[in-house]
């Protein structure tokens, strides 16, 4: 691991705020994101409750011109956003969206998607299946593959670096980082962006409520680890990262939120498409775990707290449970975010945006919607954000088809500005 | 922009599988290639009445219950089934499978990193008319658990138990080729002794209508580099190759196909869906992979083309080649050959599938033809190595991958002097 590149700046796009200083505000007090009743971009009201990303028009109306908001498929469009946040964040792009002192050829761009465009996947075969494939809307197409939004970027912001999309179900925010981080260490790149965003379809969560994932009843709520979870609830958005050399950083004047120590990428036997089940998955992502530990010689003290993946599924969350609290015990605090923003498979990279906004600001973010934890004993932040103490934040995530991530991330450097 | 490479770990191809328009392995493409057989033909798998165009390279004779069992075939898409047949070809290939059988491996320094493109999405077509004619009682949720371009990778994973490092790329046609390079990275960093990689995709009813929008099938079986080409034709494949780490390779005694040297990326920043037209993209990622692979232009004895046949990728394409190679006298005296003449654009897999039959082209010193081919393009310097297959030593290759949204991938293969 190359423990010279540093993390300069981060563009956030979720349900409790946009923006950095309205998402940090949001963790801070605890606030859910989540509602009932809310405007969906398919028109349809939906009596299910979602985290949809809080004043997206606006921000979209303020950024994008009307042919782009027109063209672009709207994962596109939150990506290209929360993009231009990030570089500004880092003071690589001015209010203008002219570059500060930067060589647009020398930077990287290594996203990560769920799905990709799929509001233009459903509208590019509804005509396809309803009408006629010779009716088909030419310019939808592009929208659909996975890494239009980086083609989009790269062309409006003349990025000729290595540009790539990647995806993993839940792990793909780190499957993006992985590889952002290999560029960073083997290549002589200035700066690699990279993060992961992802948006509510229709299709989308039409799917999920018929696979049954959602959470039940007359007024389903999104509860980790708590005793009467039943499902989960699906959001929108996500995080992206400017990475750079600490030097470099240091040089522009600008402040670092913190570093990667630590990564792991592995997996555990899981039927095809579901999430690993039984005391053998357990103990199989348990030995992942001590692995990540032993050969990062980490011990559960040195951790400030883990953020776990819990998305209030009733045998995920156990699992995750039992083996974290046979890996770091009962004192290490642990903290979800998916009772503030819903989950989706791109959740990773606010959880990571979480992370350093929290070493920063020295607080863990509560879990929201757990007031009864169930199963095996852990150290919960429930109800109000508590006190932080250290200098590191163990980032772990599960993924349906058996895929695990564990991402260490230290806290370095002076406050940013 | 060039990565630097680690010389103490070597990447060596042990293990190749492939399913193509051509058959159902590795050997079949390979004697359909030598021969230039078309995979291109009247397609069968969806209805394409009210389609503009009507051919693809799709597998012949893919009868699922030959390779899976009913519970398998529920579960599994096309994507899904034509990848893990691949693999498991390329597996027994490299002498893995019964290590892997046995559980004598450290699954732990073992993965799968792939390419994708579409992947399930033709799941996702059953499942929406369902849900559109049946209602949602009627509909199948099961058809939805491969739908995501990841589940092939997870497929493999779980079912080879490689419980290391797993990734997907998704950039398009350009998936492959990336992923090989992942893969690559992963085991000359140390962190792996070896991983499956390659890619897998399969014709959906959504891509072979998006690019019929976009007016870019032709409605004839394609002519890359040829003075009347007039666009591509959509193919399915899977290629997978077992990546592994030299020393490792040799200590089992494994067979050793080639090595892989590098790969460079770049980025066009210029359009969705067409090239740069000068291949500044083409050429920056051909030059990247040679500098990352520490080969010089001079030293490159073949390229395999990305050769998709439509009129502007071709000619970006052959001025890139021509800009790093050179030309001598009239043109670029390095054969190029393009493979999707014979296997259509498999778009995820378009790279994976080109780079087994790369690595069959260094172990066999042929370089298989580009057919179709009829008057080559004026503008179009290169010799493409028209309608027959060439005898020719080779040592060092490059191929080419360029995808929507301007990714582009090239990646070299070397035959090597020391074998395992």
């Amino acid at each position: 691991m190359n423990s010279e590149v540093v993390v300069s700046g981060m563009g956030i796009l979720s349900a409790i705020g946009c923006g950095k200083q309205a998402f940090m505000e949001g963790l801070r007090q605890a606030s859910c994101g989540i509602h009932g009743n809310v405007a969906l971009r398919c028109g349809k009201p939906s009596p299910t409750p979602y985290g949809v990303v809080a004043d997206l028009d606006l921000l979209c109306a303020k950024y994008l011109d009307a042919a782009r908001l027109r063209r672009w498929d709207p994962v596109s469009r939150m990506t290209y956003l929360a993009c231009v946040l990030a570089l500004r964040d880092a003071e690589l792009l001015d209010e203008e969206n002219h570059w500060i002192g930067v060589d647009p050829k020398r930077i990287g761009l290594v996203m990560a998607t769920g799905y990709g465009g799929l509001e233009s996947t459903e509208n590019l075969f509804r005509k396809v299946a309803e009408d006629s494939p010779q009716t088909a809307n030419p310019s939808l197409f592009p929208e659909t593959v996975p890494n239009a939004a980086t083609g989009h970027l790269s062309i409006e912001l003349g990025l000729k670096g290595p540009n790539t999309t990647f995806t993993q179900r839940q792990i793909s925010t780190e499957a993006a980082l992985h590889f952002a981080l290999n560029l960073m260490e083997k290549s002589d790149l200035d700066f690699v962006i990279t993060g992961a965003i992802e948006d509510l379809a229709e299709w989308g969560m039409i799917s999920q409520l018929h696979c049954g994932v959602l959470a039940k009843g007359k007024a389903p709520s999104l509860h980790p680890f708590d005793r009467k979870r039943s499902g989960t609830l699906l959001g929108e958005g996500g995080a992206i990262f400017i990475l750079e050399r600490r030097e470099r950083a240091a040089k522009r004047g600008v402040k670092a939120y913190g570093q990667i120590l630590a990564k792991q990428i592995a997996g555990v036997p899981a039927t095809h498409g579901s999430w690993p089940k039984g005391a053998s998955a357990a103990a199989a992502l348990l030995k992942n775990v001590r692995h990540f530990f032993e050969d990062h010689s980490i011990q559960p003290n040195d951790l400030s707290y883990v953020s776990a993946c819990a998305l209030g599924d009733p045998c995920l969350d156990q699992l995750e449970a039992t083996f974290l609290h046979e890996a770091i015990g009962n004192k290490t605090p642990i903290s979800a975010l998916s009772g503030a923003t819903g989950s989706f498979l791109c959740h990773s990279s606010l959880r990571l945006a979480a992370s350093f906004l929290s070493l920063q600001e020295r607080f863990i973010p509560a879990t929201v919607g757990l007031t009864d934890p169930d199963g095996a004993t852990l150290n919960h932040v429930m109800h109000k954000s508590q006190a932080l103490k250290g200098n590191s934040v163990l980032l772990h995530t599960l993924a349906d088809g058996g895929g695990q991530a564990l991402t260490l991330v230290h806290r370095n450097g002076e406050k940013h500005a | 922009m060039a990565q630097t490479r680690n010389p103490n770990k070597r990447v060596v191809i042990t293990g190749i599988g492939a399913v193509s328009g051509l058959g159902h392995t590795s050997t079949e493409l390979w004697d359909g290639l030598k021969k230039g057989v078309c995979g291109i033909r009247e397609l069968t798998f969806f209805d394409c009445s009210k389609q503009r165009t009507k051919l693809a390279a799709q597998v012949p004779d893919f009868l699922p219950k030959e390779y899976f069992s009913s519970r398998q075939i529920q579960r599994y898409s096309r994507c899904d089934m034509l990848g893990l047949i691949a693999a498991r070809e390329a597996l027994q290939n490299a002498g893995l499978s019964e290590s892997i059988h046995k559980k004598e491996f450290n699954a732990r320094r073992s993965g799968v990193v792939l390419g994708a493109g579409a992947g399930g999405s033709r799941n996702g077509e059953i499942y929406y008319r369902q849900v559109k004619k049946f209602g949602f009682r009627q509909a199948k949720p099961s058809l939805l658990l491969s739908y995501a371009p990841s589940a092939t990778t997870d497929l493999l994973a779980s079912e080879f138990q490689l419980m290391g490092f797993r990734s997907t790329i998704v950039t398009a046609c350009s998936s492959s080729n990336t992923a090989m390079g992942l893969a690559a990275d992963e085991i000359s960093s140390g962190r792996a002794d070896f991983i499956v990689t390659g890619g897998s995709d399969a014709l959906s009813e959504l891509t072979y209508s998006g690019f019929n929008a976009l007016k870019a099938i032709s409605p004839s079986a394609c002519r890359p580099f040829d003075r009347n080409r007039d666009g591509l034709s959509l193919g399915e494949a899977a290629g997978i190759l077992v990546f592994e780490e030299f020393e490792h390779a040799k200590k089992r005694g494994a067979k050793v196909y080639a090595e892989f040297l590098g790969y460079g990326l770049s980025g066009d920043a210029y359009h969705m869906t067409a090239p740069e037209p000068g291949g500044s993209g083409a050429l920056a990622a051909m030059r990247n992979a040679l500098e990352n692979s520490g080969v010089r232009a001079d030293q490159v004895d073949y390229i395999s083309a990305h050769g998709t046949a439509t009129p502007h990728n071709d000619l970006a394409e052959a001025k890139a080649i021509c800009d790093l190679f050179g030309i001598e006298g009239k043109i670029c005296t390095v054969p190029v050959s393009a493979l999707k003449s014979m296997l259509g654009h498999c778009l995820g897999a378009c790279g994976a599938i080109e780079a087994v039959a790369l690595t069959l082209t260094l172990w066999n010193d042929c370089i298989p033809p580009t057919i179709h081919h009829q008057e080559t393009d004026p503008e179009c310097l290169i010799d493409c190595v028209p309608n027959v297959a060439r005898e020719k030593k080779l040592k060092t290759v490059i191929s080419n991958s360029f995808a929507f949204g301007g990714n582009n991938t090239s990646i070299v293969m070397q035959k090597l002097k020391e074998t395992a």
